[in-house]
Parts: structure tokens; sequence; C-alpha cells
């Protein structure tokens, strides 16, 4: 299920993001289109159908961020694996209300914003010490 | 980290609570605490630090009825028709984007959609379902600059909204 997730998620992330930088659709058409396609499909296609749609829809809301925060799709495939990874831990959290993909999708980007900020800092630390 | 910034952690922070709360080995408690720690990170990097200019009760009002009617709409082919709440925030947000794409309000609009994917458990009525789209509209001008181009934040909004409408209502959800 986990492998699943993982998968869905990161198909849906790029999709979002190459729909908006190759279709140029705004955030809310991408995101919508992608919520309402694995909505429709998924559900149809196993018993974990509307998991995965939750799933790709999370990582959909994950693709709405600004190019300033994730730029090249290996970073947004590296955010919607974050969002399956959350997705999966947090399935019994928060359940039934509205707006916890959108929770799990900001703790994804967020996170992924905070490991860049702590690899620039260890790229600092270490060019530091091997010029002293 | 400024009041607003603190708000938007709210649910997150209800979610890892209620992660917490089911048996965790070390291994999958250091995963969890090195996730959070990196959030903070994060999170200490999003918050823009200027407020921005105070928003005119106009604009604001304008806002939080485009949220509440996404809210409803959402709620409405969620419940009443077999698309589900996935595909009817779709159908929704997709309809915003579209009819509201002269303004700025089809953003406002799709957060209110996330309101409106909300089971009936948890939002039992439309006039309550109203109220958190409402209150979503508030927010999403409230917390301007915060999180700024964070993917999710509309649905953070949304969340806040749900659990503060549940608040308020003296409710709760299980």
């Amino acid at each position: 299920m986990l492998f699943w997730s993982l998968v869905s998620a990161v198909a849906a992330g790029l999709a979002g993001f190459l729909g908006r930088k190759l279709l140029k659709l705004s955030s809310v058409q991408a995101s919508a289109a992608i919520a309402l396609l694995a909505g429709v499909t998924l559900p149809q296609l196993s018993s974990e159908g509307a998991y995965l749609a939750a799933v790709c829809t999370c990582a959909s809301y994950a693709a709405m961020s600004s190019e300033k925060m994730v730029y090249t799709p290996l970073q947004m495939a590296g955010v919607s694996g974050l969002c399956g990874l959350i997705a999966y831990v947090g399935r019994d959290c928060l359940v039934g209300v509205g707006g916890r993909l959108g929770t799990y999708a900001a703790a994804a980007v967020l996170i992924f914003a905070g490991g860049m900020r702590a690899g620039e800092q260890l790229q600092l630390l270490r060019g530091g010490s091997m010029q002293q | 980290m400024n009041w607003r910034g603190v708000i938007m952690v709210i649910p997150a922070s209800v979610a890892v609570w209620q992660v917490l709360q089911q048996p965790l080995g070390w291994r999958r408690g250091v995963v969890v605490g090195l996730l959070a720690l990196l959030m903070a990170l994060g999170i200490k990097d999003s918050v823009r630090k200027e407020r921005c200019a105070a928003k005119r009760a106009g604009v604001m009002l304008t806002t939080a009825f485009a949220a509440a009617g996404g809210a409803l709409a959402t709620y409405v082919l969620a419940q009443y028709t077999p698309l589900g709440s996935i595909a009817a925030s779709g159908v929704v947000g997709l309809g915003a984007a579209y009819v509201l794409r002269r303004s700025d309000l089809s953003t406002a609009a799709y957060a209110g959609a996330f309101v409106g994917m909300s089971s009936p458990a948890v939002l039992s009525s439309l006039p309550v379902v109203a109220i958190a789209g409402l209150v979503t509209g508030v927010l999403y001008e409230t917390l301007d600059g915060i999180f700024d181009g964070v993917g999710g934040r509309l649905g953070t909004m949304a969340a806040i909204a749900v659990l503060v409408t549940l608040l308020a209502a003296g409710g709760g959800w299980s």
C-alpha cells in the first residue's frame, strides 16, 4: 500500500507540475483537473482506489507550490513522494476534516524546504571547515 | 514567528498529536521527530516578516462569500451526487477557475471547496458548512503572506476553519 501510495503521489505531483509548466494551466486548474480525474477513475479500479485518489489529490495540492519553492521536476517528485508518505502515516488522522489533504501537502512542502535549508547549512559548514 | 504563523500550524499539530497517540516503534518515532524538525526549519523560512496592508472590509466579505460558495457547492455535489468529495472538489475548482477567471476569487473559492470535502459526521448541515466556508475566506485574507508559495496552504486554511467551526459549535470528531 505504501508503494502504490508513493507511486501515485509522484505521478500526480509530476502531472500537476508539468500541466502548469507545459500546458500553462493555473495552479487551481491543474490541481482541480487532477482531483477530478483521480476522484472519478481510481475508485473504480481497485478497493484501495479511494485512498489512492486522496493521495493523488494531496500531491496535486503540493504541485500548486510556487516556482520559488519547487522549481525542478525532480524536486516535485521528491515533494510528492513525501506527500505519499505523510498521507500513508496520517491516514487515520483528521478523518473527515476538510483540508486535511492540503495540510499534509503543506507539511510535505515545508519539510522539503527545511531539508533544502539544512542541506545548504551543511554545505556552508563543510566549505568553512575545508577552507580552514 | 508571529501569531498568524502559529494559526497555520494548528492542523498539522493536531495531526502530529493524533499520530503520537498511536503505538509507535522507536524507528517511526525517530522518523516523525526528524520530519517535525525539518518542518519547523521550513516554517521558519516561509513566514514573511512584514505584515501585509490591512484588507478592506468589502474585499474580505467578497472573498468570504466566494469561499462559502465553493464550500457549499462541493458539499452538495459530494453528498447528493455519486461524485464523491474528491471529484466534487475538482468540479468546483475547474468551475471556479472558469467562471471567476477575471478576478482573484477562484483561489478563495477553491479553498472553500476543501471545506466542502468534510464528512457529514464532522460538518453535519449546510449552514455549518457555509459558516466554515466564510471563516476560510476571512482566514484567506487575514493570513495573506503566511506560507506564500507553499502548496497546500489553502487546504491548511480550510482545515483551520473546520476545526474552529467544530470548536465553536461545541462538537468534535471521532
